[in-house]
């Protein structure tokens, strides 16, 4: 297993910033954080999303007709969640990362995280990424990334996409292998949330683990 | 129930009896009839497990006899629980894990009936936490029509007439309103639908009771509330 140095008493974030959801989710979290002054760090984790369907024996013509039915059913419903969660970014079109530049915005995640820059500075910088209404290339992340953390320049003049992309999946794969199932997801104390909905429970944990005077 | 605007809203809820997460998340909805005042039309989604999550059967002792389940399959299957359990333990609840996938149409035919026939809305709440505890407590055959005829009686709701009305005009009804939702766009539970709008999930209550009081300033973010209840 990989040791990304997660802090134990850290809640540990992980993202795709391809996603609205997982972007209302820095949002939420950053808040979060501030209010129960709890330290977040904010990862990335590219993986496809699950789709147990899919992976199911076919079966008989009414259940193969049920199963594409109840699966239109579920993407109607995505779009609709996509949607309120741009309301809930107040943006009224999502985002587009070209390739090189969602390596490269992911890639500046695990830097901004291993600095151990706060959700609440990771959302801010999240937050005016997307909401620019521009395809977002590497120039345009690059530019932000340097505005949040001028010291990344010199290490993003080395920046090799193929590297960094085979870095993300290796870590992403690793995160898979400790449970993680999609992002937006969190883990405290090795324990898995999967999405954001959590953080009551959450606070709940943070309070009782962490001794006072040591957050 | 009208808002500011005296729009009027009706609230409708999908739920399964054999779903953890419908089972976690009922006595949060009945909370939100109280809290809201919105009277909650429930409706049974009844979900064919296998068709997402493949098929499974285990024994008493938990070993598994029977399944076509992948791992990613069995992965997502043993989160869901160990998350449900976790909330269900919160709210004072016990959630046993069921040894085979349940056709709970029955229930769902019964929670018609019980809708329709149920004097009051807490011989109805009644009938409902009934079957969902003991359901989870495998103490309870969701798909024998007896017991659940029984159920309805011990909840104080008329029970003549139910075992004709599953086996006729309740399964059609049934089976009919599983095609509307699916067209409408429900496919899991618990979900809510105002109007035209699904929510699925009880992540979602915030914004549900936001959107019934005419969505007024920002949109709630998702929480499960976990204060046990």
């Amino acid at each position: 297993m990989l040791d990304y140095g997660f802090a134990s008493l850290s809640v540990h974030m992980l993202v795709d910033l391809n996603e609205p959801e997982s972007v209302v989710g820095i949002k939420a979290v950053a808040e979060w954080a501030r209010d129960q002054d709890q330290a977040v760090r904010v990862w990335p984790f590219l993986r496809e999303p699950i789709n147990t369907a899919a992976e199911v024996p076919k079966g008989t013509p009414d259940f193969e007709a049920y199963k594409a039915r109840r699966g239109l059913a579920r993407r109607r419903y995505k779009d609709q969640e996509r949607r309120r969660n741009l309301q809930r970014l107040s943006l009224n079109n999502t985002w587009k990362f070209t390739d090189a530049g969602a390596t490269l915005v992911h890639w500046g995640l695990v830097r901004l995280a291993e600095h151990e820059m706060s959700a609440t500075a990771v959302s801010a910088f999240v937050l005016g990424l997307v909401s620019s209404n521009k395809v977002l290339d590497t120039g345009c992340v690059q530019a932000a990334l340097l505005e949040v953390m001028p010291v990344l320049a010199s290490e993003m003049r080395g920046f090799d996409e193929a590297a960094a992309k085979a870095d993300l999946a290796e870590r992403s794969l690793a995160l898979s292998d400790q449970g993680i199932l999609s992002a937006p997801s969190m883990m405290y104390q090795a324990e898995v949330f999967s999405g954001i909905a959590h953080l009551p429970r959450l606070t709940a944990l943070c309070r009782r683990q962490t001794p006072l005077g040591s957050r | 129930m009208t808002n500011e605007q005296d729009e009027v809203f009706v609230l409708s809820v999908c739920i399964d009896f054999k779903s953890p997460y419908a089972f976690v998340a009922h006595e949060l909805i009945w909370q939100l009839e109280v809290s809201s005042g919105y009277t909650v039309n429930w409706m049974p989604l009844t979900l064919n497990i296998g068709s997402f999550l493949g098929r499974a059967e285990k024994r008493n002792d938990g070993k598994v006899v029977d399944s076509n389940r992948t791992p990613k399959q069995w992965s997502v299957v043993k989160a869901a629980y160990r998350e449900a359990r976790c909330y269900a333990e919160n709210q004072g609840r016990v959630l046993r894990g069921p040894l085979k996938i349940w056709d709970s149409s029955i229930a769902g035919i019964a929670l018609i009936w019980a809708q329709n026939h149920a004097d009051t809305r807490g011989h109805l709440k009644d009938f409902m936490t009934d079957v969902f505890d003991r359901f989870w407590q495998r103490e309870c055959d969701i798909e024998d029509i007896d017991i659940l005829n029984i159920a309805l009686s011990n909840a104080g709701i008329q029970s003549e007439g139910f075992i004709d009305y599953a086996q006729g005009a309740g399964r059609e009804s049934h089976d009919i309103l599983q095609d509307q939702l699916l067209t409408q766009g429900v496919f899991g539970v618990p979900s809510f639908i105002i109007e035209d709008e699904v929510f699925f999930g009880r992540e979602h209550l915030d914004t549900v009771i936001w959107r019934l009081n005419g969505s007024q300033g920002p949109m709630p973010f998702v929480r499960y509330p976990w204060q046990a209840v």
